[in-house]
């Protein structure tokens, strides 16, 4: 609920602040990191592009941002499910599973940004630069590995925690 | 028998290819102006609060009055080959760069001030570009750098020719190939049936470097746009 809220904010974020310098597409990197399970993450992003389409500027065609992030979303949900997060487990095993994630994150949102290009060539007939189309792969690679990588750090600190917890009740 | 996320997914995917279908077919306008209306006025208040001074209705007075003579001024700085000049009393209109993206600008003004598609926009400097869609409470304008771009150019020896972006920067093809064009020649628009979407007399750009062009059809050069366009804020929309 609180990334629908998010998604449905950061339009206005995209077009004030992000924009001027032509920054990753924050709806993008959202949902590919929040997505929690398959099914979630395709609404998430269904409801992202949507946010993201309706939104100026008013030059592009409603829908193709939609279909995109909802796929993305919907992959990225599904990594996420899949994701082993072994309480007991191993320290590396679980640092080896948050690097995954993040490197298949980056696959998915490099995907993503070029699934956009070509629909937006092939259903609007809007000429690709090369040229920008790879400075936004990288803005939409960076961001995703980064943001992703805080959050898997954040919620394996939690996870440390809560072990922590658990070892003292039961000691 | 599926499992229920993939369900989900076929579902949200075939109202994606629906809403393109639509938007392809007949413009889902009122989608993009309910956009307009919640994002857009979200962007130009944040906009207002950050440039908020002490006297604003004195500021927003004089920013008008700006707006009315700089359209008048950049307008009549015409070549003297311009013969055709009609003298349009120009109504302008100030506006601020709200929301920033790549090739495109969105402006604080819409339907509700008059603003329609296809006007001139420029600022102190020079041209920025045109409005491609009004929404009521805000326009986005299509930057002259923009690929899909074209405008029609006249330089200082009268010759005309085409303007289109080109990373970043412009592209000028000049019809006659045997045109005198120099570095440093000052580029201008030579102006849209009725006006619109381009005003005539308003400055491009500087010619910065002529390309050779034996035996080609046309003159290119590239041009370098007069405004500074991602450092744009206060800009004037021009009702012919």
């Amino acid at each position: 609920m609180k990334a629908v809220v998010l998604v449905l904010l950061l339009p206005v974020v995209q077009l004030v602040a992000v924009g001027r310098w032509g920054g990753p597409e924050l709806a993008l990197v959202a949902v590919v990191v929040l997505a929690r399970t398959a099914g979630t993450g395709a609404v998430l992003g269904f409801v992202a592009g949507l946010a993201a389409d309706v939104a100026p500027p008013a030059e592009h065609t409603i829908g193709i941002g939609t279909l995109v992030l909802t796929f993305a979303g919907y992959f990225a949900g599904r990594l996420s499910s899949g994701r082993e997060r072994p309480v007991f487990g191993e320290r590396s095993a679980a640092e080896r599973s948050a690097a995954s994630w993040v490197g298949m994150l980056a696959v998915v949102a490099v995907a993503a940004t070029w699934a956009r290009a070509g629909l937006d060539l092939a259903v609007a007939g809007e000429p690709v630069a090369l040229g920008d189309l790879a400075w936004l792969t990288g803005w939409n690679l960076v961001a995703v590995v980064v943001v992703a990588a805080v959050a898997a750090r954040l919620s394996r600190r939690r996870q440390v925690a809560g072990r922590a917890v658990l070892r003292r009740r039961y000691a | 028998m599926r499992s229920r996320p993939a369900r989900v997914l076929v579902l949200l995917a075939a109202v994606s290819l629906l809403l393109i279908a639509l938007d392809r077919w007949t413009a889902l306008d009122p989608l993009r102006r309910a956009g307009s209306l919640v994002y857009g006025t979200a962007a130009s208040l944040i906009a207002s609060a950050t440039r908020l001074g002490g006297d604003a209705d004195r500021l927003r007075a004089l920013e008008h009055e700006n707006a009315a003579l700089r359209a008048d001024n950049l307008t009549r700085r015409q070549t003297q080959t311009a013969t055709t000049l009609p003298d349009p009393a120009y109504r302008a209109l100030p506006a601020h760069a709200v929301g920033f993206a790549p090739g495109s600008i969105t402006i604080d003004i819409g339907t509700g001030d008059g603003v329609t598609r296809d006007l001139t926009v420029l600022n102190a400097d020079g041209l920025i570009g045109r409005v491609t869609w009004a929404g009521p409470s805000t326009a986005t304008v299509s930057l002259l750098t923009d690929r899909a771009s074209s405008i029609g150019a006249r330089v200082p020896s009268g010759e005309v020719g085409t303007i289109t972006g080109h990373d970043g920067r412009l592209l000028l093809r000049l019809l006659n190939p045997q045109a005198a064009l120099a570095p440093g020649d000052k580029v201008t628009t030579l102006g849209s049936d009725n006006h619109r979407p381009y005003v005539p007399g308003v400055p491009i750009g500087e010619v910065v470097q002529v390309n050779p062009s034996p035996g080609e059809s046309t003159q290119t050069a590239v041009v370098r746009p007069y405004a500074a366009l991602t450092a744009v804020d206060l800009v004037t929309v021009v009702l012919p």
